[in-house]
Formats: C-alpha cells, structure tokens, sequence
C-alpha cells in the first residue's frame, strides 16, 4: 500500500472492494516494524487477534455487511482503556502484569464497530507525568523528529497516528492529554463534553476531570470515532443519558452561521508563546473570517486561574487513588508521576473544596464569555513540540498551558493542526464549543482543515 | 533542621515515608503548588453558594 490513508478514505476503498481490512492492519504493522524502534509507540502488539479481527471485517466487506464506517479500520488504545485478557499498564511498573477481565465500555463499542485492535500504546505513566525514561518501557518518540515530545499524555496514540502505525485511536484527557498530543504530533483530537464518552473501564486520573476521545488525523476521522466511542453508560456515573448526533453527517454545517469568539489575552498575554504559534492563531482566526464566519474578541479569566485550579482538583482525586500504592510501593512509580503527585499529600480538604467552588465561579464565567459564540478560538499549546529530554520535571505547575478552561468547565474542545513552525514541527489551535456541541465543534475543525494545506503534510519518516 | 528535612517531616506526617533525596525531588514543585493553593482560596461570605457539585450543563 502507498499514502496513508485517512479513515474515511480507508473506509470508502473498503466500501468499494478497493482494500481489504486485511491489507490495511497489515500495512500498519508493516510501517510498525520499519518505525517503531525508533518512535516506541506501542507498548504490546496484539498482532493475531488484529489479523483475525480483519479477516472477519473483510469477510464481511465481502458479503456487503460491514457494520458502518469503521468495520475494517485499524485502531490502537491508549494502554489505559482495560482490555479483557490483554496486560493493561498504564505504563507503569505498579500494573505490569495487571490483566483485566472486560473491556472497557469504549473498547468494547469500537471493537463493535467493527474497528481492529492493532495493540494498546505508550501514555505518560497513569495518564500523568511524562516523559519519563525510567519505566518499563521508553517513551514515544514525535514522527515529525524522534529527538522531540509528543506531548501527552497519550502520547503513544499521538506517535502511532501521526506516523502511520495506526488511522486513529483513544486518548484521555485530564488536563490536556489528548489535545496535547494532537498539537504536538499535527494530528486532529477531540475532548468530548464531560459525560459524553463513558469513562468506565478506563483506569482513572482525576474523576471529575477525566475525559475519554479520539485523535486521528482528520476531524472527520474523530467524527468518526467520537460517534462510535459516545453515548449513554451506567456504569460511568458522570454518563450523560443524551442521544449522540450523526457527526460525520453534520460536518458540512455553513461557517457563515458560524460566531468564533478569539481569546486573545489567552495566548497573547497570559502566557509565553512563540510568535510561530501566534500567527498559526492569527491565522486560523482570517480563514474562518475567510469562510464567512463572524470573528470577534472575548476576555476570560486568566489561564493561571484555570491551570490553578485544575491542578489542585487533579492533584487531589489522584493522590486519593493512588495513596495507598504511593505509601508501600513509591519506589515502583516513576520519579515524575510519584513526585508530583506526592505533592498532593500536602493539600488538605478545604483546600479541594475551595477549588471546587472555584470551578464554579470559572464554569459562570466561561458561561458568560461564551453566550455570542459558538466556538471560541485559541492555541492548543505554547508553540512547536519542544525537544524530549528538554521538558522539566515541573513543567504543568511552572506556566499556564491552555488546556485546563476545557477540563474545568467539561465544555467540548479540540485541537487541529494550524500550520508548521521554524523547526517544521506541527502547530496545534485549540477550539472550544459549547456544552454537547461537538458537532458543531467538528465541523468547525473540518471546515478549518478544508480549507488549509496542513492535512497534505505527513512527517517524513513515514512517506 | 533544614528545609528539606522539614518537608520530608510534612511528607511524613501525611504518610509519606520517603528518604531525604526523594523528598528534595518533591519539594521542587511546592512553591508553585502553594501559590497555586492560593489563588482557590478566596475569602467568601458565609452564605456564598456552597455547591461544588460539577454539572457542565449547568457551567
């Protein structure tokens, strides 16, 4: 096989007996062999079971019973999402031989979907903490130079997509982990609205700020994934019981209708980004206005009071699942996920609930900020992807990143690829919508991508 | 006693038992994380709304 193909597009060659599913994973594993000494994307190839998964989409390709747009379509899971009879780590020493017993909820609905398990891939340690280079396994390596960050923390999906080892896959994002990511390695990636995709069976970070979705390299590709991986679960208690639109079908919505509120101050002023990643903003901003869309300025509280904020709650609900593991085995973690996260044993109970109520008093405001807009409009991160043994070990509580309004307020958001900065390394832009609106948010992105050429552009390693 | 000492007490005392290196890895992230403390803590009168009940339809 050639180009790599987006998922849509593999799922139409399905469609028309022009590929078989069987070529497709094969394809992958093929780039895998070729790629992944040097990217470590995957920590554990399931490499029978995807081949047989294959032959039964291919077989029912053949019968003209595909079960929709992802039957045939080779996916890898971020090695928190449990997977029966198949080690699920968390990149950890903690849960090396952890095994579980089912699926989860999401892992079962795509692999329903039709969709074929090529392996789960590399996280930040417990979805918090990386890069670390003293776990069991490396860390992954950015397609676009191996010798830079992915980003995380689902950073093995991120390596694996942007690459070409797999069309798309899961992430989770508590704090910017799967918008990260995307930014860093030029991929699309959505954080649903909190309660949209259930979280069960997928090992937890923060619970009130844990959010499960997709990165692929197109938004119609995440619209894709998102509609198989949402809708209703009572085994996640924040599951909201919401019908899940078509949004593959609602992806060609009129930009014209479309109000994009730029927060300017966000990654002009409360932060320090590169002038790169300030003309990628500046620049979406003209082509949506180029699309017929309305653009206008909004104000916000400052991105320190978000990242403040999540931080303690993130901190807080961690250190309360990982306590006891943290006081008998602390040497077993990694020295970036133990050390930040021991930190929280020195917040007390007011001050959580002080962040709670913060939360509120944020929720209002992003409330009130967003009421003329449909989506607002920002960077995803401070600039390109910065080199991997370069990243300090404090860096989420040294500078406000731009991900936590999304996990605080659980309002949709996404990041796209927005152009190349000066090393060549993708430039992610970040879009916000509101509450259970991803489809208008996808079809924000989709227009985004529709009309620029960054979805032409894959990382050289992969050709 | 000195600082990192002192820290690792405060570690101690919230069932932390780590050594004096590991709690000099920890204490490079408190400064940040107490300025952080501080900006959720913001005086409120008493019959400020008390609910931190998370709901985003409600946001």
């Amino acid at each position: 096989m050639g180009a790599i193909p987006t998922i849509a597009e593999a799922s139409r060659q399905i469609a028309a007996k022009q590929v078989s599913p069987v070529e497709l994973a094969q394809a992958c594993f093929d780039r895998g062999a070729r790629l992944d000494d040097a990217l470590h994307a995957f920590l554990l190839r399931t490499e029978e079971r995807a081949m047989a998964d294959a032959r039964a989409a291919e077989a029912r390709a053949m019968r003209g019973q595909r079960r929709g747009k992802l039957d045939g379509i080779p996916i890898v899971h971020k090695d928190i999402y449990c997977t029966a009879g198949i080690r699920t780590t968390a990149h950890s020493r903690v849960l090396m031989e952890h095994m579980p017993a089912a699926d989860a909820t999401t892992v079962r609905k795509l692999a329903e979907a039709g969709t074929v398990m090529l392996g789960k891939v590399a996280t930040h340690e417990f979805a918090m903490g990386g890069p670390s280079f003293d776990l069991p396994w490396p860390a992954a390596r950015n397609p676009w130079d191996p010798a830079h960050f992915t980003g995380g923390s689902s950073s093995g999906t991120g390596a694996a997509v942007a690459a070409g080892l797999a069309l798309g896959g899961t992430g989770s994002d508590t704090g910017g982990s799967i918008r990260g990511p995307a930014s860093f390695c030029g991929l699309a990636g959505i954080k649903p609205t909190y309660g949209r995709v259930s979280r069960a069976g997928i090992l937890p970070l923060a619970f009130s700020l844990d959010h499960a979705g997709p990165l692929a390299w197109t938004a119609e590709d995440c619209a894709l994934l998102l509609g198989a991986m949402a809708g209703h679960d009572p085994a996640d208690p924040a599951s909201a019981d919401r019908p899940v639109p078509d949004y593959a079908a609602a992806l060609s919505k009129d930009m014209r209708e479309l109000r994009v509120g730029l927060v300017r101050h966000w990654h002009e002023d409360d932060t320090e980004t590169t002038p790169a990643m300030l003309k990628a903003v500046a620049d979406a901003a003209d082509i949506f206005r180029g699309l017929g869309a309305e653009v206008a300025e909004v104000r916000l509280p400052h991105l320190a009071e978000w990242g403040a904020c999540n931080t303690v709650i993130l901190l807080s609900e961690a250190y309360a699942i990982h306590a006891p593991w943290l006081a008998t085995r602390f040497a077993e973690y990694g020295e970036l996920f133990r050390d930040r996260l021991a930190l929280a044993s020195l917040i007390s109970g007011p001050d959580y609930v002080a962040a709670g109520r913060r939360r509120r008093e944020l929720c209002r405001e992003m409330a009130r900020g967003m009421a003329g807009f449909d989506v607002l409009l920002t960077a995803s991160a401070p600039g390109e992807a910065p080199r991997i043994d370069a990243v300090p070990k404090w860096s989420p509580l040294d500078k406000p990143g731009f991900s936590p309004p999304g996990n605080i307020t659980g309002y949709p958001a996404m990041s796209v690829c927005g152009g190349f900065g000066p090393k060549g390394l993708p430039l992610g832009i970040q879009l916000i919508a509101k509450p259970w609106a991803e489809a208008t948010l996808l079809a924000a992105a989709h227009a985004f991508e529709r009309a620029t050429p960054f979805r032409d552009r894959r990382p050289e390693m992969a050709g | 006693m000195d600082e990192i000492e002192t820290f690792r007490a405060r570690l101690a005392a919230a069932g932390l038992d780590v050594t004096s290196e590991q709690a000099a890895g920890i204490h490079g992230g408190w400064a940040n994380l107490q300025q952080m403390i501080a900006m959720v803590r913001r005086p409120r009168p008493p019959e400020d709304e008390p609910a931190m009940i998370f709901l985003p339809e409600q946001g």
